[in-house]
């Protein structure tokens, strides 16, 4: 990103600390283009059987953007929500694609963080779990949310908890709830596909 | 499944049910749960794979103390954190039995020299099995984070039952013979402590003494990444006790853990340590120059011949010092 970019991106964060959300619809387009460059840069480093940890392409393209930024640390776990949900789009994206070429994907992976636990899923399973994070959304959007959160941001429970504004204790029978039902969903689907 | 959740009312139910039986023990939440659905056959179906999923993911961070499982190991709550990361009581899944789980610092797994270090030291103790050496079961790793796997003992730390002016001789030397027992038993195995002190002494209900961390507290505890102050503090709290060689950064010996034993025999009997004051540097320049008050000046009821043994497992030369596998242990056998 050159200092260009830097400056735009931090005038409308503070913008949209200000309280513009229309600054946010600007700001997405920015935070994409920068996820999608960690992206790459990550698939080079790595080469050819890489696996793109969520976590680390987000705080990467965080680390830049904040610096430049000045970001408040109220602002932080917001700012990688937003970052989370960008990030997700990317990462479906590139799983679709795979998919729909011959190779089926190969040996592409993405890794989710949840702090503790590190899973890789598949181009196949990322896109899975897109479909069942869409349906659930339907139903309860706050703990679609806070899964995308976690698993594409890696947000804390601490920092999920501080954008849905519910008590830490919620977060995690939130999450606990969620991810079991994501987990025998993917199971549901793939049972269904054999 | 997907249909299931389009209703909101029968989606908050279930979640109500998965919640509730979570709170049971896994035997009881099948009965539970059939009860719960009362006819809708389906309804429990749902259910039950949302159990049986639960544990799939590990659900939290340990790094905030909240996670619920850890390889085969349910964690239960939490018995204390330090400097060495933190500890909780858990169940093995496999052999049911309670145990203590150290979840490491995160820092320190990323440390590969210190891993290693730190996974020799693992094994050696594993070997170690003694009445007053708490035994280390496990060592595993999970994602990113590395966790140690103890013998439970539901007791309470031996620094704080020191009461200001000391403990009793008698109680004093019951303890310290046990803790005796102990590193002379790990020292013939061939393996030191390095970080005796009363905090890594566990005593139970009925007065057993487990020494904890066999090896291992120095290789965890070296921890650079903390703030200076909590730093600071975790050096102080352990440079109290250390033997002069290991304040000079010599190597050491197992007469540096006699030396460490003595402060401690020192501190349970007069309730001070030998060589406190108020900084690290300042404490590490009496460890090295300066000779404490001997024991029996400071607290009456400690007799001379406990106090020269104390003096000498303190002596600065490591050569004067009492032999565990001798006149240290019998020392303090003989003392009363």
């Amino acid at each position: 990103m050159n200092s260009s970019a830097a400056g735009e991106v931090t005038r409308l964060l503070m913008a949209w600390r200000g309280g513009q959300e229309e600054a946010l619809n600007r700001l997405v387009p920015m935070l994409y283009a920068e996820l999608r460059q960690a992206a790459h840069r990550s698939r080079r480093r790595q080469g050819a059987g890489q696996t793109l940890q969520t976590t680390a392409l987000v705080n990467e393209a965080f680390v830049k953007l904040a610096q430049a930024a000045e970001i408040a640390a109220r602002d932080r776990a917001h700012f990688l929500a937003l970052c989370a949900q960008v990030m997700r789009r990317i990462l479906v994206d590139a799983a679709r694609a795979r998919l729909s070429t011959k190779r089926g994907g190969g040996a592409w992976r993405v890794q989710l963080n949840e702090n503790v636990h590190a899973a890789e899923l598949t181009p196949g399973e990322v896109a899975r779990l897109d479909d069942a994070l869409t349906t659930l959304a339907r139903v309860d959007p706050r703990k679609s949310k806070a899964i995308e959160m976690r698993f594409f941001g890696g947000l804390s429970v601490e920092e999920t908890a501080q954008v849905l504004g519910v008590s830490r204790e919620t977060a995690l029978r939130d999450w606990r709830f969620a991810r079991a039902w994501l987990k025998s969903e993917m199971n549901g689907v793939e049972r269904d596909r054999r | 499944m997907s249909n299931a959740i389009e209703d909101e009312a029968r989606w908050g139910r279930i979640e109500r049910i998965f919640h509730e039986a979570l709170a049971l023990e896994p035997r009881d939440r099948p009965g539970f749960v059939q009860t719960a659905c009362g006819k809708d056959e389906n309804l429990r179906q749902l259910v039950e794979s949302l159990l049986a999923h639960d544990d799939s993911f590990i659900a939290q961070d340990a790094s905030h103390g909240t996670v619920d499982r850890i390889g085969p190991y349910r964690l239960q709550r939490k018995l204390g954190a330090g400097g060495m990361g933190e500890v909780y009581l858990a169940q093995d899944t496999r052999l049911g039995r309670q145990v203590a789980v150290k979840i490491l610092p995160r820092e320190f797994s990323a440390d590969v020299e210190r891993r290693r270090r730190f996974l020799r030291e693992a094994k050696a103790a594993s070997a170690l099995n003694h009445p007053n050496v708490v035994t280390v079961h496990d060592f595993g790793h999970e994602g990113e984070v590395d966790y140690l796997v103890m013998e439970y003992i539901a007791g309470r730390p031996l620094d704080r039952l020191i009461p200001h002016n000391g403990l009793k001789t008698r109680e004093a030397l019951h303890y310290g013979i046990q803790i005796a027992d102990a590193v002379a038993y790990a020292h013939r195995a061939g393996i030191l402590h390095r970080d005796l002190k009363p905090a890594n002494v566990l005593v139970t209900g009925t007065g057993t003494a487990k020494v904890l961390d066999f090896g291992l507290a120095k290789v965890i505890g070296n921890d650079h990444t903390r703030s200076a102050e909590t730093r600071d503090g975790i050096i102080l709290g352990t440079a109290a006790y250390m033997s002069p060689e290991q304040a000079e950064g010599k190597p050491v010996d197992a007469r540096s853990d006699i030396f460490s034993f003595g402060s401690m025999l020192y501190e349970m009997v007069t309730g001070h340590q030998p060589f406190h004051r108020e900084s690290v540097a300042s404490t590490i320049a009496a460890i090295v120059h300066d000779e404490p008050r001997p024991a029996s000046a400071v607290a009456d009821d400690v007799s001379a011949e406990l106090s020269g043994v104390i003096q000498r497992c303190g002596r600065k030369d490591p050569a004067q010092r009492f032999g565990m596998d001798g006149g240290g242990q019998s020392g303090a056998r003989t003392a009363p």
